[in-house]
């Protein structure tokens, strides 16, 4: 489903979430090649590349930078969540839900046509 | 004459049909084309409310025309130039109208792009179902429709539904993504912003939102049975609505509509189906005259 880069930053963030502190570049390469072959220049250009995007901050420990994700993966989760369950009409279109929700009240009708779509589908 | 009879188009158009459309069966009953007749009914609200713009602008460089002609009417006096089409006015509307489309479009696409893109690195891949989940306990469904489509559920509704429930979930998202529904919404939605108050465009555009979710549940009955499916729609409906999770996270304003969507849904799901095939010349019809209609009626030149 993931490709290239994408993928790689998918595991670059992985790893420093699961980690939980900051990591130097190295340590993140070390970790990717124990599953596959990955070039240690690849790795700082997607991490710089998640210093842009504000996924990463990073400050100079000797002569390394040292990369922490800016959001806990949670804050990220909850971020996207708002964003699927808002219903602005503006942004509307841009997620397509299977379905949106009713109140309390709704919900004994909802049921009695439940029981009719079973009625008719034991037909 | 002809401004009155575009004036009397326009109302029946943008007032009268869409409050007697709202909720018809029939259009339910092959909801992808009574999607395609909702938006089809916009464009000929358009077009009519272009020539009237026309004719009110330049009222005597026209002769009656079209089914104007055939009433009686008053003969213009004087030197009458003869009814000349501007086609450069209509590429200048229709190209005006692309561009606003476009844009909104463009919208729509950035927010999916970067929706996506953080969905990617945040999300488990599960590979069972083909999915992107989310680890959070509130209950959702929703996909991301467009070249790179995803198919987003949420832990909520991993545990909440069964197996077959998720199944029919899952493949009510394909149907959205494989029918390219998107691509519906972005011209309904599109006549709403620049119409907001119009009962065409606030009945047209959730309408058709709801009638798109009832071609998805269409294309997810070809692998689910109908009672996975309500199932499925009432456990993630009602799943929010227990007091206490995630308070406050829908707007009020758009619960109504939306309950009235889920309700209608799992309703026509309880109707018997089928059978409707003849009705299909009928719908293509309509979707090829409406935006003709009012051409044809103020405007074509007559033997």
């Amino acid at each position: 489903m993931l490709r290239g880069f994408g993928e790689l930053e998918a595991e670059i963030m992985d790893r420093l979430w699961s980690w939980g502190r900051p990591a130097p570049v190295r340590e993140v390469v070390d970790d990717l090649q124990r599953q596959r072959p990955v070039a240690y220049t690849t790795v700082t250009t997607v991490a710089d590349i998640l210093h842009t995007k504000g996924w990463l901050r990073r400050d100079k420990v000797g002569r390394a930078w040292v990369y922490e994700p800016t959001c806990t993966r949670e804050e990220y989760t909850a971020g996207l969540m708002h964003q699927a369950l808002e219903t602005t009409p503006d942004r509307a279109g841009a997620l397509l839900h299977f379905v949106d929700r009713i109140s309390g009240d709704e919900i004994s009708a909802l049921l009695a046509a439940l029981e009719q779509v079973k009625a008719r589908d034991t037909e | 004459m002809t401004l009155a009879l575009l004036g009397l188009y326009l109302a029946v158009t943008g007032v009268l049909l869409p409050r007697r459309m709202a909720g018809s069966a029939r259009l339910q009953a092959r909801p992808a084309a009574g999607a395609a007749l909702w938006l089809a009914l916009m464009a000929s609200f358009l077009v009519a409310l272009l020539l009237a713009a026309h004719h009110a602008v330049e009222p005597f460089a026209h002769e009656p025309a079209g089914l104007v002609g055939l009433f009686p009417h008053v003969e213009p006096t004087g030197p009458v130039t003869a009814h000349t089409h501007d086609w450069w006015l209509l590429a200048a509307a229709g190209t005006a109208l692309a561009a606003v489309v476009a844009a909104v479009g463009v919208r729509a696409g950035r927010a999916r792009r970067r929706h996506r893109a953080l969905l990617d690195v945040v999300a488990v891949r599960d590979r069972r179902w083909g999915a992107l989940v989310l680890e959070h306990a509130h209950p959702t469904v929703y996909c991301l429709p467009g070249r790179r489509s995803r198919v987003v559920l949420s832990r909520g509704a991993l545990q909440l539904l069964d197996e077959r429930q998720l199944a029919a979930a899952v493949a009510h998202e394909h149907g959205h993504i494989r029918g390219r529904h998107h691509l519906f919404r972005l011209p309904a939605d599109t006549f709403a912003l620049l119409l907001r108050p119009l009962p065409l465009a606030r009945i047209g555009r959730s309408e058709v939102a709801l009638l798109l979710e009832m071609a998805a549940d269409d294309a997810a009955l070809a692998q689910v049975s109908r009672t996975d499916l309500a199932s499925a729609l009432c456990s993630l409906a009602a799943g929010g609505a227990t007091p206490g999770s995630a308070p406050g996270r829908t707007p009020g304003g758009a619960l109504g509509v939306a309950a009235t969507g889920v309700l209608a849904r799992v309703r026509r799901l309880a109707r018997p189906g089928g059978g409707q095939r003849r009705r299909q010349l009928a719908f293509r019809l309509g979707v090829v005259a409406l935006p003709l209609l009012p051409y044809l009626l103020v405007c074509a030149p007559h033997p």
